[in-house]
């Protein structure tokens, strides 16, 4: 390895038989990798059904073969020079644990970048178009799910595969709340997501003692029990033809363009009405929510129950035997990520406009659970990165909307060979004893 | 003597239909070491895991310095001050090592933790030297000694050891028996399950043997060592 390692640093000194040699290597890489594509594009892309024919569609079929072809060709040169070495290298390291950051190494310029994205944030409804504001809600609310899905998952280490119902409970929650006891978006946020915690709490006592695979059943069955129940208890919650939610009001300002009694929010400020500004609010609300489920996530890793979620992850017997209530343990994880998303939930319908219970579909939790681990189990930047690039990229990329799953199929087989644990790995401050004591027996001495 | 600290008194656990422990029937006083001597599945570790209630004790009683621990849930025994050193270590894997440290102060609070925490490094160098590194990376011994350092951060009345010798190097266990006694002679009570006979009973003061969920024989260590049955059973002859 060291005497490649030379050669690949000085390029121009390469033997011809070595660069021969390179050469046969990454044709026959591309070779392979085209049978590869041909076993698969063949059938999909190569043959139209036309009736009770089939046409053979030669030329997109060549074309695709042509383009990976040619792409495994580069990407095998390229892989072979220095430059492409060190990438290789610097993406396959397969370190797979998490980083405990020693108390002294604090981030200097963390509280910049944090200042950074506020102002951004703050900046994007007043230069955006009201489309791209929708999307960035929508990039919001999955990182509501993911974090609170993180905290089940990621701290707690108990995998759940039905947190949609939590979600479900947040919606309806907001819609049912308005059409049968009259409650708006502000009496029921808070509502919504003490129901969506009590529900936890249901999920959480019949699981307690599950772990791995029957954990992940039983709440895959929860998920589905909820929106079956919400698609066929049609008096109570309309069943398929769903419900209408309220949006939420600025001190009782509704943001309607003609309301039945009071002013709307325009004509009390003296504005045209726009329909933006009603997403501009959500936005600017959900925003601020975010920031602040964020600094309680941050401040719970660092409490003691953050502490014995994650003992609880790493070893039950430890916890056992260091007299951990495992009860409560389990049950204020399931509760407070339950909670998060029933925010998410409250929002969801907000922004919607109206639930029905097709947006609350098992795929719906592949998809949060996939946030939580495309982003690195129990990293919260991953976990934003992640909700973000699986619900925007979608936007971005409406023309290919035909390959979407396709391309979420290869980011998952990608991730899985360069990032196994995720797109940033979990960090996180090590446990500080109380600083009183610290600083006290610093005095002493 | 006076009351014994712990009081074992005809205790049957199963798991299911397996009947795993029954009737034993054991002591020990403060300040003693005491070791539990058996072969596998004797159901050493089931009696150590039963006063955590768990499995739970179908008949008999335990008491810890008069107070029942049958009627006590699993989580209030430690807090008690009874530690337990879980057969296997069970470290935090990816904590780091004081982490895992401050981990065992969960029965007592962090009251104490700055104090305790120069103590075990006093005790176990090794540990301050990775005290940043995470658990997962400590050699076997050194996980070892993070087990029995983290069991002795809630200022524990009795340490429980699993067999702290398993699969470790015979240097390494000597290492670990000798800080073993540096423990117990600032007082410490200490009960031990192991299967490594030699070392345990030159340690304890007194032993039990232990073999099919059933105490077969007590005595002193040299008793027990001397005793014909024991060498032939775990000293091959
Ligand atoms: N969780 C369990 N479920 C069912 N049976 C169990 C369980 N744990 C232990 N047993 C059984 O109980 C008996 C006693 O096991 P125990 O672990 O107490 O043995 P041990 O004396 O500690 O053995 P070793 O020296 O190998 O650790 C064994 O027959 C074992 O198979
Ligand atoms: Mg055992």
């Amino acid at each position: 390895m060291a005497i490649d390692y030379q050669y690949s640093n000085k390029p121009d000194s390469l033997s011809s038989n070595e660069l021969l040699f390179r050469i046969r290597k990454s044709l026959l890489d591309a070779f392979i990798t085209t049978l590869l594509a041909l076993a698969v594009f063949g059938p999909i892309v190569g043959l139209e059904l036309d009736g009770y024919d089939f046409q053979l569609q030669l030329k997109s079929l060549v074309s695709i073969l042509g383009v990976i072809f040619t792409g495994r060709l580069v990407a095998s040169l390229f892989f072979q020079t220095s430059q492409g070495e060190k990438l290789l290298e610097k993406f396959s390291r397969k370190d797979t644990s998490i980083r405990v950051q020693p108390l002294n190494q604090k981030a200097a310029n963390g509280y910049w970048i944090i200042a950074l994205f506020m102002l951004a944030g703050l900046m994007v409804p007043f230069l955006a178009s009201k489309y791209w504001i929708t999307v960035i809600i929508l990039g919001m609310i999955y990182v509501l799910l993911g974090l609170g899905l993180n905290i089940v998952v990621g701290l707690a280490g108990l995998l759940d595969l039905g947190f949609v119902a939590f979600y479900a409970i947040g919606a309806y929650g907001l819609a049912l709340g308005h059409e049968y006891l009259g409650l708006g978006f502000w009496s029921m946020l808070p509502l919504a997501a003490l129901l969506a915690a009590l529900s936890g709490a249901l999920l959480g006592f019949p699981v307690l003692r599950m772990h791995g695979d029957y954990l992940a059943i039983v709440t895959l069955g929860f998920g589905e029990i909820i929106r079956l129940v919400l698609n066929n208890w049609t008096q109570f919650t309309g069943g398929p033809n769903g419900v209408s939610a309220p949006a939420p009001t600025l001190f009782g300002l509704e943001f309607k363009r003609r309301v039945k009694e009071g002013t709307p929010f325009h004509e009390y400020f003296g504005l045209s009405y726009d329909s933006a500004y009603k997403f501009i609010f959500i936005y600017l609300i959900l925003f601020a929510l975010v920031w602040a489920v964020l600094y309680i996530n941050h401040r719970l890793t660092k409490m003691p129950v953050g502490r014995a979620w994650e003992a609880l992850r790493e070893d039950e017997i430890a916890c056992r035997s260091l007299g951990l209530n495992h009860v409560l343990v389990k049950l204020s994880a399931f509760m407070t990520g339950a909670a998060v998303g029933g925010i998410a939930g409250v929002f969801f319908a907000t922004y919607q406009g109206f639930v029905n219970p097709t947006s609350f579909t098992f795929f719906e939790s592949a998809l949060i659970l996939a946030i939580v681990v495309l982003g690195g189990l129990g990293s919260t930047k991953g976990v934003v990165i992640a909700a973000f690039v699986l619900t925007v990229m979608p936007e971005v990329l409406r023309d290919f909307s035909e390959y979407r799953i396709l391309m979420f199929g290869l980011l998952m087989v990608l991730m899985m060979i360069w990032r196994p644990r995720g797109l940033v790995r979990m960090t996180r401050s090590s446990f500080q004893p109380p600083q009183t004591v610290r600083q006290a027996m610093e005095g002493v001495r | 003597m006076n009351q014994p600290l712990l009081d074992i008194q005809e205790v049957d656990a199963s798991y299911g239909p397996i009947q795993a422990l029954n009737q034993v029937s054991m002591h020990i006083h403060q300040g003693e070491i005491v070791t539990l001597v058996g072969a596998n599945g004797a159901g050493k570790s089931t009696l150590l895991m039963s006063l955590f209630g768990n499995p739970g004790v179908t008949r008999g009683e335990i008491h810890f310095d008069g107070t029942a621990l049958t009627s006590q849930p699993g989580h209030k025994i430690a807090s008690l001050g009874i530690a337990l050193v879980p057969e296997g270590r069970h470290v935090f894997a990816q904590m780091s090592v004081e982490e895992n440290l401050i981990m065992g102060t969960t029965p007592i609070g962090t009251k104490h933790v700055h104090e305790d925490l120069e103590k075990m490094y006093e005790l176990f160098p090794i540990l301050e030297e990775r005290k940043q590194q995470n658990a997962s990376t400590l050699s076997g011994g050194e996980q070892q000694m993070l087990a029995i350092a983290r069991g002795l951060m809630s200022r524990p009345r009795l340490l429980l050891l699993d067999e702290p010798s398993l699969g470790l190097a015979p240097i390494v266990v000597q290492q670990i028996f000798s800080i073993l006694k540096e423990v117990a002679s600032g007082g410490m009570t200490i009960f031990l399950v192991e299967q490594n006979v030699h070392h345990a009973l030159k340690l304890a003061n007194r032993g039990y043997v232990m073999a099919n969920g059933r105490i077969k024989l007590g005595g002193t260590g040299t008793e027990l060592l001397s005793n014909r049955e024991v060498r032939e059973a775990y000293m091959g002859g």
